[in-house]
């Protein structure tokens, strides 16, 4: 983005960016940056806290009045002084009920029709539904999930549930929704971290070790596509055994 | 995962590790009156609309996102699985404050908040991304908007 930020000035559009990796940011260089100390993902802080996303937003904006040294080659990089208060725990959080371990299920699709409750309050209590990119309901998406965790070895994936998607790449799509559908479902009570969630799902539940067991599956293989699939689009880093 | 130094020590190093171009000393455009600010919000985070076409992992042009679009209609599509999501998925203004914005021009602090905003696939190569960051130049100009507030994830 900091490369587009100075394109864009040249262009003769004023630029600022709000950035996560500082590191980034003073190699680029870009016009205008406000250094924010929040996670990947969140460039504005925390969902729902509309006071301090106002303070990151004005603090951005107001580099645009900013005047530059005359022969500088150096952009503007101000670091923004507050840390995401909802970056701590919740201590009054905790699993959706039931969720006590991913032994209790004996597949996904039992897992997610057990987290439905939970995740239809969430949708209520935030407004929105974060889960759709794969384009199929969640139990077709469950339903698929589960019949490639049956796969043995480099055996063919199920026909893919979308005429115009591979099937790896409706795995992809399928393994973002599950994820979405449970991390919203954790959510639908308290103010988790997402440090809570992610535990959570990656440690706690069924589609967690599915995921985890299938990237491991398609990293042993001998198939270019999944190896790829497996090693880089299905479990974060730090979520790797 | 806050600073650098709070990411596991693989992500540090993906991220040490990553290329990023040297463009050399950035244009700059003078300051523009508070009141005649026009601000478009420019995302990477790969965000799309629900029921339409997926975004591919290596998309080098933009989706456009209409005032009229409303956040339940809006879905991470990135190809990144090593950021976190459950901000977006409570809020889209975490990603794409476009509700903040308006706020912000009721406050005076920018005259108006363009009508559509953009967002990229955050994981393309800057050079392939050049000819649509030029298109998207253009349009902006044309709809008189005259800064942008970019931001990644």
């Amino acid at each position: 983005m900091s490369a587009i930020a100075h394109r864009l000035e040249r262009a003769g559009i004023a630029t600022v960016v709000i950035g996560l990796v500082k590191l980034h940011l003073e190699k680029i260089n870009p016009p205008r940056a406000l250094w924010v100390p929040f996670e990947l993902g969140r460039p504005m802080g925390p969902p729902n806290d509309a006071e301090f996303q106002r303070d990151v937003l004005r603090a951005a904006l107001s580099l645009l009045h900013l005047t530059r040294q005359a022969d500088s080659d150096s952009g503007v990089l101000v670091d923004f002084p507050h840390e995401d208060p909802n970056s701590v725990d919740d201590p009054q959080w905790r699993p959706p009920a039931e969720h006590t371990s991913a032994q209790a299920f004996t597949s996904v699709s039992v897992e997610c029709a057990a987290l439905a409750a939970e995740k239809s309050a969430a949708v209520q209590r935030y407004g929105r539904d974060p889960v759709g990119v794969a384009g199929l309901t969640i139990d077709q998406a469950a339903a698929f999930f589960d019949a490639v965790c049956a796969v043995v070895s480099d055996d063919p994936l199920p026909a893919s549930p979308r005429e115009d998607l591979s099937s790896n790449l409706a795995l992809r799509f399928v393994a973002d929704d599950l994820k979405a559908y449970y991390l919203q479902a954790a959510a639908a009570v308290g103010k988790p971290s997402s440090r809570q969630l992610h535990n959570w799902l990656w440690r706690e539940t069924r589609l967690g070790q599915s995921l985890k067991s299938l990237r491991r599956q398609f990293l042993d293989g001998n198939d270019d596509k999944r190896t790829s699939l497996g090693n880089k689009f299905m479990v974060p880093r730090a979520f790797v055994d | 995962m806050v600073r650098m130094t709070d990411l596991a020590a693989s992500a540090q190093a993906n991220l040490n590790a990553l290329d990023c171009p040297e463009l050399g000393a950035p244009a700059w455009v003078p300051p523009i009156d508070a009141a005649k600010l026009k601000v478009a919000l420019i995302s990477s985070a790969g965000i799309m609309q629900r029921g339409r076409a997926n975004i591919a992992g290596n998309a080098p042009g933009y989706e456009e996102i209409h005032d009229s679009v409303d956040d339940g209609a809006l879905l991470l599509n990135h190809v990144s699985v090593n950021f976190d999501r459950t901000g977006f998925a409570r809020d889209v203004n975490v990603v794409l404050p476009r509700a903040r914005l308006r706020e912000l021009v009721e406050e005076g602090v920018i005259g108006a908040a363009s009508e559509t905003h953009y967002a990229f696939m955050g994981a393309t190569h800057p050079d392939a991304m050049a000819p649509y960051v030029d298109q998207l130049a253009q349009e902006l100009r044309a709809n008189g908007v005259n800064a942008a507030c970019l931001l990644p994830v």
